[in-house]
């Protein structure tokens, strides 16, 4: 038996990747991942809008983000619903990336609104973007894996899986015995196994990050608050509710947490995760041939991910359109291709 | 207040407590309620003898109190100062109030309100209201430095303690050494737990530290809150404990089975019921169900029986088990039944006990099984090892079909006895003696063949009952059985306990229990703004990466301004055409304010556009606007 692809992760890009690629494109697809429970910690929000500068992204992103949303509510109610996240900038250098990413997004359809918040001293600046796609975890999740499973997908455990120079794998537990041909790496936490430093992309850079979850607090300003220079990003899926933070960078992320809380007061952890993302140098997602084992890499696409996912599939799938086809191409690492071109906004001392 | 559930002081089996001076009574008062004790009680004995078994209400449903699950209380002199009832000793002529919460009014009128709390055993407390324990956050009061610190004063610490050199110092939350070995007794020919608590204890070798419980462990750092006497006075203290090696020998606790009503005043675990009994002479009520899944259920039974409690029935989780226990029964006329789950507890119609129905739990089967009434319903829960120090510090776990397990080594931690998955008293005391020799050989720990003794049942999960409330844990998480598995968890730290309920309701693949356990199972920590200040770099000269190769490979820098003398945002997009609003057809973009502070602004423009005689436009938020001058930079 061969498998056409073999996903590696867990996460909401890896599980709607896997679907699309059976259910769609009509592939033999196993998973190589945990099982769902919604239980664990989320490594990142699954929400559609980036800090990202450039034209070309967000219109990417929007096109994108329609299809993806049209795909994902087809399964069932309300498994991706809009908010209105918050962005700060509070530097020079990230309050002109901002401005630049106003003009980008406002240009592409998005609308954005200019946020008081009083705590916040010269430069800084609060930005919100309304009507944002975002995944609702725990719901859109398990629908994936229903879907997935019905159009074929089987998970298998990681410890059955090898992998070989070429890209493909072999696979081999009690119930399976198969090859899978292109080996595609979907999250960090599979980059972060599969991958040893020398065969990850140069591009690439391993970042610290944790998450974090309070007990319930005050409602915060937005359901999701981005300080962009602090690297860190406040989650609170219900008004009231605890607080989920995604952390970057290894320096005082408990100390910048609490800076974020500050207006709420001392509050209790109530689950906590240390994590790596894998973040790329210039700050565009990547979509390459890993240098080691010859597998597919997908990285870079921060939050934004699983919206990218039918793209991919179609990329995967060798069924991309044109726009598609050159969007892939520009965010791949092959010889004379200038990421310059893509190269994004990066926070400093992240 | 009477010690209506104080057992007879001569009762067999030294259930008339072996901790107490009956010679010594005393009395204290809690919230202005008089309590009666004996000199040996903790204040929670005490209010357990006295018939107080309920903390109060959580959205209605009573809860009980128990060792796992008490309020912090405070001497009424001193309010701010927050003791652990389970590790406070009663002492005659003490004064608390309940830590947290609002002083109960003593007027006459309260007092006749409250009177129905009071006679109902409950200390009427809003559980939703309860402080958690402040000194996690608070800073140390003593430091101390010791080659060795146990944790954990049962027979494999007590074994540690006696092999450890140099400053050693062990360290155990109860008033008492010995751990659970009492409960389980007696294995064939083994040394019983008695003896070797006093061999072991004689040693000389470690200081011990009672009523101290370690809350916290980085690296092998531990922090300790430690209950003693100061001028007759109880009061807490924080120790930072450095120590080369820590031996982790931290014991296992008894899992709540999961069923409706499993946190109801009168459901209390096996463990906890023998040593209240054992060591504080107390039992909830005169009639008493066992529901266990092993034998020792059956022991504890009998025990109880011969103390005078009324046994009404021991049901087996398990179809058909063997026990030398169960022989026993027989021969003592103790009822018994196999295959029955506890299906659900509720408050007995005349509020005098308990309604408990149970369920043939045979799988495929879920037959009623009847309900019985009694004064407490006595429940043995899986053994789950206690492992939130180790995982504070750091540790891993998996799951290892009924329980998390321990797996990988920490440096300078070592896991000895129950807490390292040993389970026969010999294992544990050559565990404690190997974690402190480093000797890893294998230790043997043979258990009783099946044909003899029926292993330990898998904790039993009864379905779900509307509209009463099964709790996965034990402890202050209060998390509820999910009505979906799927639902996502609140914002709140579990005990290993509550993962270990969700693997076996399905809520957590066994793949990632480990996982949780690492995430969710954490030993405090506040989150608070410590003043740190974001340090921004200088602003930057350079053209940030991001608008390389945006407006052509070669793009002019410009300042532009309008014939209306406005000054432009940066970001705002040049275009050829004024009817033109997609971003990707901009041919620049302010990037800056003029030179100066100058109207207008300083622009990005593509080469040929900025040469040519087209006229731009910037598009900012009033539309299209000419731009009437560019003088190139």
């Amino acid at each position: 038996m061969t498998f056409d692809f073999a996903i590696f992760g867990s996460s909401p890009l890896a599980l709607l990747l896997s679907a699309c690629l059976a259910g769609v494109h009509g592939r033999s697809v196993c998973r190589v991942g945990q099982p769902w429970s919604a239980w664990p910690l989320p490594r990142r929000f699954d929400v559609a809008y980036m800090v990202a500068t450039r034209p070309a992204s967000w219109a990417q992103l929007r096109q994108a983000t329609t299809e993806t949303t049209k795909v994902i509510n087809s399964l069932g109610k309300g498994l991706v619903e809009k908010l209105d996240p918050l962005l700060i900038a509070e530097t020079h250098a990230s309050v002109e990336a901002l401005a630049h990413l106003r003009a980008s997004a406002a240009g592409t359809g998005y609308t954005l609104e200019q946020a008081a918040d009083r705590s916040l001293a010269s430069p800084a600046q609060a930005w919100r973007l309304r009507d944002i796609a975002a995944l609702m975890r725990g719901k859109a999740e398990p629908a994936l894996v229903t879907w997935g499973e019905r159009a074929g997908v089987q998970r298998v455990a990681h410890d059955s899986v090898t992998l070989r120079r070429d890209g493909s794998a072999r696979i081999r537990s009690a119930t399976i015995e198969a090859d899978a041909t292109t080996c595609i790496l979907c999250d960090d936490a599979a980059i972060a196994e599969w991958l040893d430093e020398s065969g990850r992309e140069r591009l690439l850079r391993p970042v610290a990050a944790q998450t974090i979850v309070t007990e319930p607090a005050r409602p915060l300003a937005a359901p999701l608050v981005r300080y962009i220079d602090r690297g860190v990003i406040l989650g609170q899926p219900g008004k009231g509710g605890g607080v989920t933070a995604i952390v970057d960078g290894a320096d005082q992320p408990m100390a910048r947490f609490g800076a974020c809380l500050a207006p709420q007061g001392p509050l209790h952890r109530a689950a906590d995760l240390v994590h790596t993302r894998f973040e790329t140098l210039d700050g565009a997602p990547l979509v390459a041939t890993a240098r080691g084992p010859k597998v597919q890499l997908l990285a870079g696409f921060g939050d934004t991910a699983v919206f990218f996912a039918p793209l991919l599939a179609r990329h995967f799938a060798g069924v991309s359109t044109s726009d598609e086809a050159a969007f892939v191409a520009a965010h791949d690492v092959g010889r004379g291709n200038a990421r310059q071109a893509v190269a994004d906004f990066m926070a400093e001392g992240l | 207040m009477s010690q209506a559930n104080r057992l007879a002081a001569d009762a067999p089996h030294q259930f008339g407590g072996a901790g107490l001076d009956r010679g010594k009574p005393l009395q204290f008062r809690l919230d202005g309620r008089a309590v009666m004790g004996f000199s040996g009680d903790t204040v929670l004995s005490a209010l357990l003898a006295s018939d107080i078994s309920a903390i109060g209400t959580h959205t209605g449903v009573p809860m009980r109190l128990d060792e796992a699950f008490a309020p912090l209380v405070a001497l009424r002199s001193d309010p701010t100062h927050a003791l652990p009832l389970q590790r406070l000793p009663a002492l005659d002529g003490l004064d608390l109030v309940t830590f947290g919460t609002a002083p109960r009014p003593q007027g006459l009128l309260s007092r006749l309100l409250r009177r129905d709390d009071d006679r109902s055993g409950s200390l009427g407390l809003l559980v939703e209201n309860l402080s958690s324990p402040p000194w996690i956050n608070a800073q140390p009061q003593a430091r101390l430095d010791v080659d060795t610190l146990i944790v954990g004063g049962g027979l494999a610490g007590l074994a540690a303690a006696a092999a450890a050199k140099g400053r050693t110092l062990l360290v155990e939350r109860r008033s008492w050494l010995g751990g659970d070995a009492r409960f389980y007794g007696t294995t064939g020919d083994e040394e019983p737990p008695e003896a070797s608590i006093a061999r072991l204890s004689a040693s000389p070798a470690a200081e011990i530290l009672l009523h101290t419980e370690v809350f916290a462990l980085s690296g092998t750092t531990a922090r300790a809150h430690q209950v003693l006497l100061e001028n007759g006075r109880p009061i807490g203290r924080i120790i930072e404990i450095s120590a080369r090696t820590v031996v982790l020998a931290t014991g296992t606790f008894e899992r709540l089975p999961v069923f409706a009503g499993n946190r109801l005043p009168g459901v209390t675990g096996a463990i906890a019921a023998f040593h209240r009994a054992e060591r504080f002479g107390v039992w909830l009520g005169k009639r008493a169900l066992f529901s266990t899944g092993s034998g020792f259920g059956y022991r504890l039974a009998l025990l109880a029986r011969e103390a005078g409690v009324a046994v009404q029935r021991v049901s087996d989780t398990r179809l058909g088990p063997n026990s030398r226990f169960i022989d026993f029964c027989k021969a003592s006329g103790v009822p018994f039944t196999s295959g029955l789950v506890p299906r659900s507890a509720s408050v007995a119609k005349d509020l005098s006990g308990l309604s408990v129905d149970f369920l043939v739990g045979i799988e495929g089967i879920a037959q009623d099984a009847g309900t019985t009434e009694t004064d407490q319903l006595v429940v043995g829960g899986a053994r789950q090892p206690e492992l939130m120090l180790w995982l504070a510090a750091g540790g891993a776990t998996r799951w290892a079909g009924d329980h998390l397990a321990a797996t990988g080594p920490l440096p300078g931690i070592v896991l000895a006895g129950a807490a390292a998955g040993y389970r026969r008293a010999v294992a544990c005391i050559a565990s404690g003696r190997a974690a402190i020799s480093g000797n890893a050989a294998p230790i043997d720990d043979p258990m009783i063949e099946a044909i003899y003794e029926t292993p330990d049942g898998k904790p039993p999960v009864a379905p779900p009952v509307d509209g009463a409330p099964a709790f996965l844990d034990r402890g202050a998480a209060l998390l509820r059985r999910p009505a979906d598995p799927t639902s996502l968890l609140p914002g709140i730290a579990i005990g290993l306990g509550a993962v270990a309920a969700a693997v076996e309701i399905g809520a957590i693949p066994p793949a990632i229990a480990g996982q949780i356990a690492a995430e969710r199972a954490l030993t405090g920590g506040m989150i608070t703004d410590t003043g740190w200040k974001l340090s921004p770099p200088p602003p930057s000269q350079q053209l940030p990466g991001y608008l390389t190769g945006r407006f052509g490979a070669k793009p002019q820098t410009c300042v532009v301004t309008s014939a209306d003398a406005r000054f432009f945002e940066r970001g705002c997009l040049i275009f050829a055409r004024s009817e033109l609003t997609d971003p990707q057809q901009a041919v620049g973009s302010i990037i800056a304010a003029a030179p100066g502070g100058g109207i207008g602004g300083l622009a990005l423009i593509e080469r040929e556009a900025s040469a040519g005689k087209t006229r731009l436009f910037v598009r900012d938020a009033g539309g299209a606007v000419p731009i009437e001058r560019i003088r190139p930079v």
